[in-house]
């Protein structure tokens, strides 16, 4: 975790230790920039083989080996609606808690793994309404940084339209 | 003014979850300083904590100078106070029990304290745990009470009493164990045995004479089971899993680069972690077997105390059980052999008059039925079910926690059959590998008739019928599997494909797919660990090359796939449709 306080871009560089600071594992999809809780991240992994389901939506790619747990993966640009049907191709997978009670994972497909990010929370924007492209349920809010709009992810969220068993 | 007395009615249930209503009532007497009598006559149902309030009562009443009366009391009653050595306290004998003076040859001392959250945690009442340890032999139990708050300070459902119970005779350490199994996380537990032998230097002699003297007449082979910390487990399964991963990894790059002198270390290296894989996941399962002789006891006891006589028959020993799992479907076995053989089953004497066989049957079978375990327990008795109501519930409950059910047939008269029927993936099941669409999927080896290359002339297309395949002089359906899995399929000439005859529901089905593979032994996962259960899937397993398969629920899948198309199952003719 060193490496986090070493950051460059950090969002202020003035931020006072006093003020409360979200460790982000950041990632690309379709071309945007979005934020994780680093805390919410068991792992990044290249998933090898993905088992589909049947009757399942088209966000939910299947389910792979996680070190002998069968965990579920989503394809976050699907399950966004960031980009028009087209699945995320590379198999970069952050594997998410995805919630801390009962230590269920779900692993989300992403395009790449960037630097990590610390984000203050007086900097963070809610989100507006007007972006019908984008599924706002598992959006947390957004940050401005250097003119660049970053979207934080709200992991608790990701599975809300499932009926989890 | 003469003192009059109270008399409060206990209702014919008092459990934790009712006990409001009588302890505002009490209360209010112990402020009023009445004389209370309490008539506990009705009362087919008492638990703990419910007994440890109305200890609570009698002591504060004491202080306060008067004497709780115990107006008249039901057998349920008595016996559960008697369970749990609260006879002083709840003043049901008037004379001092007698202490045996006799020197105990051989028994175990079990202290027993509960947390404080006991009645939170456990599913299993105290009373359960003294009354299967009293099926074991002669037990003296000694309650500690003094822990109990006052009666306005109780929390009726916080647990204070501990024991210390004496259990004579040659009862085995695991048998005991395992009654404990399930609370040792929510009490502190001592099981200790009797040493009367001064001597110390003879003092192991006694001990391994008996342990073989017992071991021997009932033939039984002496295994030796290690209490395991479940995380160690878990974590001997991740290293399994990454192992899994890497040598499948080193065997691709060995085939890849074809080296024919380090193909056979490979090949070992494979085989030995495959046996590993099944060596570690069989670490977590055990037979019914390893819980049938427990049984067989507890019956006998039941049956020498009721003098009545039953022949009890057990079959399917060699079904293997998640051992959480077995842990539960013991104690609910035992709940249910209770209620057969208390209530269901009648003295020989009732039995003759009725005309039937003097002595009684009670048959437990287990099996696998396609994607499911069956338990089933069937009495020949009187058939009446009621009196067994309360245990019933907590058996239904016990095993609705582990994702199954029970189902209960009854005649009048003539037999009980209770069913419990468990999700496959707390057992291991024989599998079928087939391969469609370049998926790796599982059938359950008992659904499988037959496997065969199609041959075209045997297939007609019926309109409205959609592909029929003449088998066994009979036209069976024509399933492709792909088409129910949405997946895309690779074979897409009949003539290319393989068919499965199935047995579905009682009726032969022919299932399309490109390839089956061996038969294996699969130790599978429920997928509503981390995701949910899903429709035409019963559980998931990790295979030897560390990837996933789905076992697939075919009635499941097949009905799935009929209600989302308006159309009877598919035919060839019909065009490829876009999702």
């Amino acid at each position: 975790m060193n490496g986090l306080h070493l950051l460059s871009n950090s969002v202020d560089q003035l931020a006072g230790p006093q003020e409360n600071i979200t460790h982000c594992l950041m990632f690309s999809l379709a071309d945007e920039e979005y934020a994780v809780d680093m805390l919410r991240v068991r792992e990044v992994k290249v998933l090898d083989t993905v088992t589909t389901l049947p009757n399942t939506p088209d966000y939910i790619r299947g389910v792979f080996n996680f070190h002998g747990d069968i965990v579920p993966v989503i394809d976050l640009r699907l399950l966004l609606g960031a980009d028009e049907q087209k699945q995320t191709s590379k198999s970069i997978a952050l594997v998410l808690r995805l919630d801390s009670a009962n230590n269920r994972l779900v692993a989300a497909l992403v395009d790449d793994v960037l630097e990590p990010l610390d984000i203050a929370d007086e900097d963070i924007k809610a989100v507006p309404d007007f972006n019908s492209k984008i599924d706002t349920s598992c959006i947390h809010g957004l940050v401005s940084i250097n003119g660049k709009v970053k979207v934080i992810l709200n992991v608790e969220q990701l599975l809300s339209r499932e009926a989890l068993g | 003014m003469s003192v009059s007395i109270e008399t409060i009615n206990c209702g014919d249930s008092l459990k934790a979850e009712n006990l409001d209503t009588l302890y505002a009532r009490l209360l209010v007497s112990l402020a009023n300083g009445e004389q209370v009598a309490l008539d506990c006559s009705e009362l087919d149902y008492i638990d703990t904590p419910a007994l440890q309030m109305l200890a609570a009562f009698s002591q504060e009443a004491a202080l306060h100078g008067h004497t709780v009366t115990w107006d008249k009391t039901s057998v349920v009653f008595r016996k559960n106070v008697r369970l749990l050595g609260l006879e002083h306290d709840l003043k049901t004998i008037d004379t001092k029990s007698i202490a045996s003076e006799e020197q105990l040859t051989q028994g175990w001392d079990i202290s027993f304290s509960p947390h404080i959250n006991f009645f939170h945690e456990s599913i299993k009442d105290p009373l359960q745990i003294f009354a299967e340890l009293a099926s074991m032999g002669e037990s003296v139990v000694d309650v500690d009470n003094r822990p109990l708050p006052l009666f306005s300070e109780i929390e009726p459902d916080n647990s204070y009493l501990s024991w210390q119970l004496t259990l004579k005779g040659d009862a085995v350490k695991e048998d005991i164990e395992t009654i404990f199994a399930s609370v040792v996380q929510y009490c502190e537990l001592a099981i200790k045995r009797i040493v009367t032998d001064v001597d110390p230097e003879t003092e192991i002699t006694p001990q391994s004479q008996s342990q073989s003297a017992l071991a021997q007449p009932k033939n039984k082979e002496i295994e030796t089971l290690l209490r395991v910390n479940d995380e160690k487990l878990d974590r001997l399964t991740g290293l399994m899993d990454q192992m899994l991963v890497k040598q499948h990894k080193v065997s691709q790059q060995f085939n890849d680069q074809m080296l024919p002198q380090t193909n056979d270390a490979i090949v070992e290296l494979e085989n030995s972690t495959r046996e590993m894989q099944e060596a570690v996941m069989q670490l977590r399962y055990l037979p019914m077997g390893s819980i049938f002789n427990g049984l067989a006891e507890y019956v006998t006891g039941l049956v020498t105390k009721l003098s009545k006589k039953i022949e009890f028959k057990l079959s399917g020993e060699q079904i293997e059980l998640d051992v959480a799992a077995l842990a539960i479907v013991d104690e609910s076995l035992r709940i249910l052999l209770h209620g057969c053989v208390q209530n269901s089953i009648v003295t020989s004497d009732l039995r003759i008059a009725a005309e039937k066989p003097e002595i009684a049957s009670l048959q437990l079978i287990v099996f696998q039925r396609d994607t499911s375990i069956i338990i089933e327990l069937t009495d020949d008795g009187c058939g009446e079910i009621e009196e067994l109501e309360t245990g019933l519930d907590t058996v239904r409950n016990k095993i609705t926690t582990l994702g199954g059910s029970i189902d209960i047939k009854s005649q009048i008269d003539e037999q009980t059959t209770y069913s419990i029927q468990l999700p496959m993936h707390l057992g291991v099941i024989d599998g079928q590998l087939i391969r469609v669409a370049g998926e790796t999927y599982i059938l359950p080896v008992s659904l499988v008739i037959e496997s065969l290359a199609i041959n075209i002339n045997d297939i007609s297309d019926i309109a409205g019928k959609g592909e029929l395949y003449r088998w066994q002089d009979d036209y069976i359906p024509i399933i492709r599997l792909a088409r129910l899995l949405s997946t895309q399929p690779t074979t897409t000439e009949l003539g290319q494909g393989l068919l499965v005859v199935v047995n579905i529901d009682d009726q032969k089905v022919g299932l399309l797919l490109d390839d089956v593979l061996e038969q294996q032994r699969i130790y599978s996962q429920t997928l509503a660990i981390h995701y949910k259960n899903i429709a035409g899937v019963s559980a998931a397993a990790i295979m030897n090359d560390a990837s996933v398969a789905l076992i697939l629920d075919l009635p499941n899948l097949i009905g799935h796939y009929r209600n989302s198309t308006s159309t009877h199952f598919d035919s060839a003719n019909s065009g490829n449709k876009v999702a």
